[in-house]
């Protein structure tokens, strides 16, 4: 199979890259609010001022770092038949949403999410047969704040047989979320074998490390659960103007997220989410343009480089509605970001300022699309096809040929697209895009049922939510 | 004599180093404190902000230019007298507790300096305790809180409470990605800005009611 694929960044591109971040590590250094994570790396040999929480980093302790990370790894649902690994062959697809408001597909109504608009979104999510995990789709403002987090992966758990990514920054948060994964799947050993659950921690660009985030890294690193390092720096904002020095300092986060993950536990399982920003000058908001796509695929090159498995935006789109923009952004987006088989592609429901319920519909056909287009073509005896030819001869048609036959099905083949003729499309309703996806969703929330947990373990989870609310609140 | 002009071309510029050095010059020469202030970095500011309206600046050009306002007016400070500076109004500006995003409150601070507001910036994570006290201390008109989590925005309605207990004439103001006007409206604030600009007007409007 030839499949399309693109690598721009020179050999040498890619280690100046590293080099680069190299020197920043050392001669710059990061700073690390968390003492804990200090200590470690003073005992790793980095160079640690505890008074301005300074840190100089060693080259050769990256060095370590990259070895120590594991190169595969698996990602599993509740129900093992959603198990993946990420192994750099393939693309799994992250429904991210965009909390905490919700967008109406048809009517464009734009209001805070609710339990309810939750719980059907993940719904949605187990159905669709391109999701196959999950971050929390929205919030429910009654959930108080430092339990958010935990009742995010709760509902989540409960609503889908599929993994969850979920935030925490917090310690404590961490020792919930891990302790309720490890009671559904079976204890702390079966949760490292099998990690329902991972987490996505960010950096505060230009190069600082948050004292909960970082804390709750390392819950999940001494867990074995996958940790998801997140930097944003936005060129011009939160990282040099340049392409190449925004670059730069994302590498430098990623990298001194990962000797601390490896400090804390040698093997720790860690994805690199290379985000990469631009700007508008006028408001200060990301504008997530072609440079944005541009420096996140150099980055996933570096992580190829490394080995490590990389988790990218998908189909981002900055649109109030579900219209042509929302369409032709991630469609735009997808496509070059699939040429570099990132192990994770997300957008799926996102819309500019929130979720929205019926783009996961459709975000799931572009992506079945976009799968295909990936997929490349075979090019043998067989597909060459060269009899075939002969025996139509120059005229006629190929339709009633065998070789047909055993072919035609290969083709994509939508499932809501449009691709009727006016006459037809008028006679079914002449319904706009937003109103099939909303047909389709609501039959979706109909018919699909999500495989509870079973009563017991609810109970002893329910147990720990209390727990929980108890020492949080 | 230091031409105050020039001052301000430099403000609008972003050229520190010149606006700190032609400051302590004027100083030195005995101009009037109060108008290298008015004449040079405040309507320095008044121009930047009337560019970035107009659509010629960007918001890299009113940071560096605030940046040499401010520098030119840390010269002063230890010679101005109450009254002397005659601003728009005095703003407290923070990041709720438990938050760190710090871009969207630093832009409306810059904004407010760029229409004549003196704004001290308490940065990210900040209580309701730090709001009142630096409030008092700079015996504010105007508390900005900017929050982007759902979880650090209920922490707002702490910081009204708490500036309404102890008393202080402060109107409050709020903002951030996750904020609405009907959030504003339910934990009491005086008004909500959806954006810089808007932040602005709202913080003038507030200021004068
Ligand atoms: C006083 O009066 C006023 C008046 C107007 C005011 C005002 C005050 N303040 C702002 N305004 C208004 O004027 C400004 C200029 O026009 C505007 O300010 P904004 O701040 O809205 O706009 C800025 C100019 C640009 N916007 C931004 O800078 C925010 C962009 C998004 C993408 C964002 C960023 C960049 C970051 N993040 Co964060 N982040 C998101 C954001 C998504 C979004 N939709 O906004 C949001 C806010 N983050 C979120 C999350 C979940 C998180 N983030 C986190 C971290 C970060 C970064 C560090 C990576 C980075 C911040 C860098 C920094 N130095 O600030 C973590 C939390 C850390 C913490 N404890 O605070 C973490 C938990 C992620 C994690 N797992 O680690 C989400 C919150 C969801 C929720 N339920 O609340 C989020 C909405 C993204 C999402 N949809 O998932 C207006 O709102």
């Amino acid at each position: 199979m030839s499949k399309p694929r693109i690598s721009f960044l020179s050999q040498n591109e890619i280690e100046a890259i590293h080099n680069a971040s190299l020197k920043v590590l050392e001669r710059t250094g990061i700073k690390v609010m968390s003492e804990q994570a200090l200590g470690l790396l003073k005992k790793a040999g980095a160079k640690v001022d505890y008074a301005s929480n300074h840190v100089s980093i060693p080259g050769k302790l990256v060095e370590e770092a990259l070895e120590m990370a594991p190169k595969t790894m698996k990602y599993c649902g509740r129900n093992p038949k959603y198990d993946f690994v990420l192994n750099k062959q393939e693309t799994h697809f992250l429904a991210t949403a965009n909390p905490p408001l919700m967008i109406d597909g048809e009517t464009g109504e734009c209001r805070y999410s609710t339990a309810e608009d939750i719980v059907q979104c993940l719904v949605v999510a187990d159905y669709l047969n391109h999701v196959d995990l999950v971050w929390p789709f929205g919030t429910d403002l009654n959930v108080p704040g430092p339990m958010l987090h935990i009742v995010d992966m709760y509902t989540a758990l409960c609503n889908t047989e599929k993994h969850f990514e979920g935030d925490t920054v917090t310690a404590e948060e961490a020792q919930y979320q891990l302790e309720i994964a490890a009671t559904i799947v079976g204890g702390r050993e079966e949760l490292k074998k099998r990690p329902i659950i991972s987490t996505v921690i960010c950096t505060i660009s230009p190069l600082v490390f948050d004292k909960g985030m970082t804390e709750a890294s390392i819950e999940y690193a001494r867990a074995g659960v996958p940790v998801v390092i997140y930097p944003m720096p936005a060129a011009g904002q939160l990282s040099p103007a340049t392409l190449a020095g925004t670059m730069v300092v994302n590498a430098v986060e990623f990298l001194g997220g990962l000797v601390i993950q490896e400090l804390a536990s040698s093997g720790a399982p860690v994805v690199w989410a290379p985000s990469c920003g631009t700007v508008n000058f006028k408001t200060g908001r990301r504008k997530w343009g072609p440079e944005s796509s541009l420096m996140s695929l150099g980055l996933a090159q570096l992580a190829r480089h490394y080995g490590l498995p990389t988790q990218r935006g998908g189909l981002g789109s900055s649109s109030k509605l579900l219209d042509a923009q929302a369409g032709y952004q991630k469609a735009v987006s997808l496509i070059p970001s699939l040429l570099l088989t990132p192990d994770i592609a997300g957008g799926i429901g996102m819309l500019g300022p929130g979720t929205c319920l019926e783009t996961m519909v459709i975000d799931n056909e572009i992506i079945d699309y976009a799968l295909r287009y990936v997929e490349g073509l075979e090019v043998n005896d067989d597909t060459l096809a060269l009899d075939v030819i002969d025996n139509v001869g120059p005229g006629g048609h190929f339709l009633g040929e065998k070789h047909t036959l055993q072919h035609f099905r290969e083709g994509w083949m939508p499932e809501i697209t449009d691709m009727e003729t006016f006459e037809i499309w008028e006679k079914k309703g002449s319904k706009s895009i937003a109103q099939v996806a909303k047909e389709k969703t609501k039959e979706i929330l109909a018919t699909h049922k999500v495989v509870p947990i079973p009563e017991d373990v609810q109970k002893e989870v329910s147990r720990i939510m209390k727990r929980a609310e108890a020492e949080l609140l | 004599m230091v031409d105050l002009t020039k001052i301000k071309d430099s403000v609008i510029g972003g050229e520190v180093d010149d606006v700190v050095e032609m400051v302590r010059k004027a100083v030195d020469e005995g101009q009037s404190v109060k108008r290298i202030l008015a004449e040079g970095l405040i309507s320095g500011m008044g121009i930047v902000g009337d560019k970035y309206e107009k659509g010629d600046f960007f918001l890299p050009e009113m940071v560096i230019a605030a940046t040499a306002m401010k520098a030119g007016l840390k010269v002063l400070s230890p010679m101005l007298k109450p009254g002397d500076v005659e601003s728009a109004g005095t703003v407290v500006l923070g990041t709720a507790k438990g938050d760190i995003h710090d871009i969207g409150k630093s832009i409306v601070g810059t904004m407010l300096e760029g229409a004549g507001f003196m704004v001290t910036d308490i940065g990210v994570d900040a209580g309701p305790d730090k709001f009142v006290e630096t409030a008092k201390e700079n015996n504010a008109d105007l508390i900005g809180i900017s929050a982007l989590l759902t979880t650090t925005m209920v922490g707002m309605e702490d910081v009204i409470k708490a500036v309404k207990e102890a008393g202080l004439k402060a109107r409050v103001m709020i903002g951030g990605a996750s904020v609405t006007q009907e959030f504003a409206d339910k934990v009491g604030a005086d008004g909500y800005a959806p954006d810089a600009p808007s932040a602005v007007g709202k913080a003038k409007e507030l200021v004068k009611s």
